[in-house]
């Protein structure tokens, strides 16, 4: 599992994605649905998305098939240099890319699998050494602070739309507070314990392939 | 083209009728939902897109059906084995079960495709017209009411002016199925290209198993009764004909005229899929038993060019020649399971598999069984599976090329032979044997060496030199070790591999060496057996093709291919 480049299969989903999201802006803007203009944007995101896909990115290790053709459009993608080149960049840039078509029915799909190739492509930056096993004390505190603030947002949206769960689990009653309700905490000791706590065991190299 | 018909008659109608009956199926369903009566109302709100989304589904049924039959390894060898009295020509369909699962896989995208892109415009005709105020057909049928009491029988799910499409799909089983079985089947279908297969297997192999969902949620995606005809009994009362046209006048009590009742279409993809998935969980719960099944270790054997060979035991276990095994080593990691041919012939009480380092799994598992001092790993088996080198003895003349550590299923076939030729059987179809391997560097050579060398005294004991014709090829030659190999020409035995027979240096030349078995067996059938790359595959096939007869009395060669 630490040899795997999470990125390479980022790239085939984010490029599926760019497909789907031109079909499913096409659909909407030939049918004029309701707020169709947002099929109109998806057409350009996924075209976009596309374009910056197409070319396939250089495996660390082993040989890397190109795309055919991906040669005019890789001089085009390095002209912007460090922001198609980062990793990091291009996984907020799809986020970013795939709020807007989220509000169409039929541009939603594109929206999902744009998210999850922004996921994958975060998920590739984690060091590949530090998957599953013990990590330096910064990157743990990095995936706590990760982990906390992407608690604390969901824990606020759901605070905002269904009020039951606040009296479930004893939340403060509006606005955002620091002090993390108990099922964040619990979800947070699972996040950080199943990827190597300082206090669990190492988990031997050998375990993991 | 005359050599191909002949070669691949099997598969071109299998897929004929396959697609035929896709057609058929797509073609049957749009008609009955384009002209049927009882839809009659639903096609005033929405259009040919019902007839297209219900067309779609039904050839989504069909391939859904169809994708897990070619996947179930278990089931493929007991038809190989029961079938053992058709011709080659059938029994060869069965390697190409991946081709068709991928074609299956390509149909049900593009079914999907169309499916939702017209259930978008379905959804949309149906927020329209529940919008629509203008007393027209399509906005009364919308307004027909959802409460039980008046009967239910509603025709437009969306249910009141505010609710949005986005809302209707989310909370209807029929839209949340759609949209997890969509996103499931997408990232099975990116994670499984090429180049992530052969690159990442892990990648593929873990994301794959989204499979459950997808056919879960096609199981309960007819539910809830979305797609609604008009009941048998309104149609007597009120024909669509007669009525359609005095719409207005449905609530007045002295017209002939009453509304419409509607009825929701029962699910009926359980009935399509039911058989193929207890098919496939019985082939699940088959290879977890074999699995589980004790597996003793008897020899450990390391190899240079970091070759491991485990000489291993199971109860039960029995094996034909160039079969393999899936392999997994719970202490390297619990859910992979590798294949590997098996190296030992079945007349030898263990079987064997040779195991090189290719990638992580392999190379941990080579270090797990270097370590002296800790206990041997315990690993565990399923199998065996049949493939084409099964077939092996059934041809007069094989031709057995192997490239690089492909040599494995043919180190089965030649220990098999050895064998049989000690119990003097000789019933054996096989008359003669050209082998080839094809190797890169020399080091490799030597595990297999010693049963060269066996081999090689044995046939000139019995007298039988003519039978097994082998030729090395070393690729990865240069200047140096021709030069050798020139110095030492007059020397009986090989410099490089010690054998009688002389290595040669390059690539083999195929239409030399097929001309040269043409000319010499000019009325058998020859079995051309590979084990190797796909270009090298390529230029076998178009050899058999260019030398194989085109009248059945005379030489053919009937290619076989080794496929992971």
């Amino acid at each position: 599992m630490g040899q795997i480049e999470w990125a390479m299969w980022a790239n085939e989903q984010a490029l599926a994605s760019g497909l789907i999201l031109i079909t499913g802006g096409i659909v909407a803007t030939a049918g004029r649905f309701t707020q169709w203009y947002f099929g109109a944007y998806s057409i350009v995101a996924g075209v976009f998305v596309c374009l910056l896909e197409y070319p396939r990115g250089k495996r660390k290790k082993g040989s890397t098939m190109e795309r055919w053709g991906q040669k005019y459009m890789t001089a085009v993608v390095k002209l912007f240099g460090p922001f198609t080149r980062n990793y990091y960049i291009r996984a907020v840039l799809h986020l970013l890319l795939s709020v807007p078509a989220g509000f169409l029915l039929a541009t939603i799909l594109g929206t999902a699998c744009l998210a999850i190739a922004s996921g994958i492509y975060l998920l590739s930056q984690v060091p590949p050494a530090h998957r599953g096993n013990c990590r330096p004390l910064a990157v743990r505190l990095l995936v706590c602070v990760h982990v906390k603030c992407a608690v604390l947002s969901v824990y606020a949206f759901h605070v905002r739309k269904w009020s039951s769960v606040s009296r479930l689990t004893d939340l403060p009653p509006a606005g955002l507070s620091f002090r993390t309700p108990s099922c964040c905490q619990t979800l947070m000791a699972v996040a950080l314990f199943s990827r190597g706590h300082p206090h669990a065991p190492c988990l031997p190299a050998a375990t993991h392939s | 083209m005359g050599n191909w018909v002949v070669n691949h008659w099997f598969s071109v109608l299998f897929l004929v009728v396959w697609l035929g009956l896709n057609v058929f199926l797509f073609v049957d369903a749009f008609l009955k939902y384009e002209k049927a009566d009882k839809y009659y109302y639903t096609r005033k709100i929405l259009g040919s897109t019902l007839a297209c989304a219900r067309a779609s589904a039904l050839c989504l049924n069909f391939n859904s059906m169809l994708i897990l039959l070619p996947v179930c390894r278990n089931l493929l060898s007991f038809l190989r084995g029961t079938c053992s009295f058709c011709s080659r020509t059938l029994r060869k369909q069965l390697d190409h079960n991946l081709t068709f699962h991928k074609l299956v896989a390509y149909m049900i995208c593009l079914h999907t495709a169309i499916h939702i892109i017209a259930h978008l415009f379905n959804f949309d005709r149906y927020s329209r017209s529940r919008q629509d105020t203008s007393g027209s057909l399509a906005s009364i049928l919308s307004s027909l009411s959802h409460d039980e009491q008046k009967g239910g029988s509603w025709l437009n799910p969306i249910q009141s002016r505010n609710m949005t499409v986005e809302y209707v799909t989310f909370t209807s089983i029929a839209g949340l199925t759609g949209v997890i079985m969509t996103i499931a089947l997408i990232l099975m279908v990116t994670s499984a290209t090429e180049f992530i297969r052969r690159s990442y297997f892990e990648v593929f192999w873990y994301t794959h198993h989204l499979f459950i969902f997808y056919i879960l949620g096609l199981g309960i995606h007819g539910i809830g009764g979305i797609v609604r005809g008009q009941t048998e009994e309104s149609m007597n009362e009120s024909h669509p004909h007669k009525c359609a046209g005095s719409f207005e006048m449905w609530n007045d009590h002295d017209s002939h005229c009453r509304r419409p009742k509607f009825e929701g279409h029962p699910p009926e993809s359980w009935k399509w899929i039911l058989a193929p998935v207890i098919l496939y969980i019985c082939e699940r719960i088959l290879r977890f038993y074999r699995s589980q099944q004790k597996v003793v270790i008897t020899k450990v054997v390391m190899h240079p060019s970091k070759v491991l060979e485990l000489q291993m035991n199971k109860r039960g276990f029995s094996m034909e020649v160039g079969q393999y095994i899936f392999v997994n080593c719970p202490s390297i990691s619990l859910l992979e399971w590798h294949p590997f041919t098996l190296t030992s012939a079945p007349e030898e009480d263990f079987f064997s598999i040779h195991i090189r380092a290719a990638g992580d799994w392999t190379e941990n598992l080579i270090r797990a069984f270097e370590q002296q001092y800790s206990p041997i790993p315990r690993i565990e088996v399923d199998g065996p599976f049949g493939t084409a080198s099964e077939d092996v003895f059934q041809y007069e003349v094989a031709v057995l090329v192997g490239a690089g550590i492909g040599v494995t299923p043919f180190a089965s076939i030649l220990k098999s032979i050895w064998y049989k030729f000690q119990c003097a059987d000789h019933n054996l179809k096989t008359k003669k044997i050209y082998f080839y391997w094809i190797c890169r560097e020399t080091g490799a050579f030597s595990w297999f060496n010693n049963l060269l060398t066996s081999l090689e005294q044995e046939m000139e004991e019995l007298g039988k030199v003519g039978f097994l014709n082998y030729r090395l090829f070393l690729t990865g030659w240069d200047n140096n070790i021709v030069g050798h190999a020139a110095l030492n020409f007059d020397k009986a035995t090989d410099i490089v591999t010690g054998l009688k027979q002389k290595t040669s240096f390059g690539r083999p030349m195929w239409d030399n060496e097929f001309s040269t078995i043409a000319t010499s067996h000019p009325k058998s059938v020859v079995g051309v057996f590979l084990c190797g790359p796909q270009t090298l595959a390529k230029s076998l096939h178009k050899c058999c093709h260019r030398y194989s007869s085109l009248d059945p009395r005379k030489v053919q060669f009937y290619f076989n291919k080794e496929n992971f």
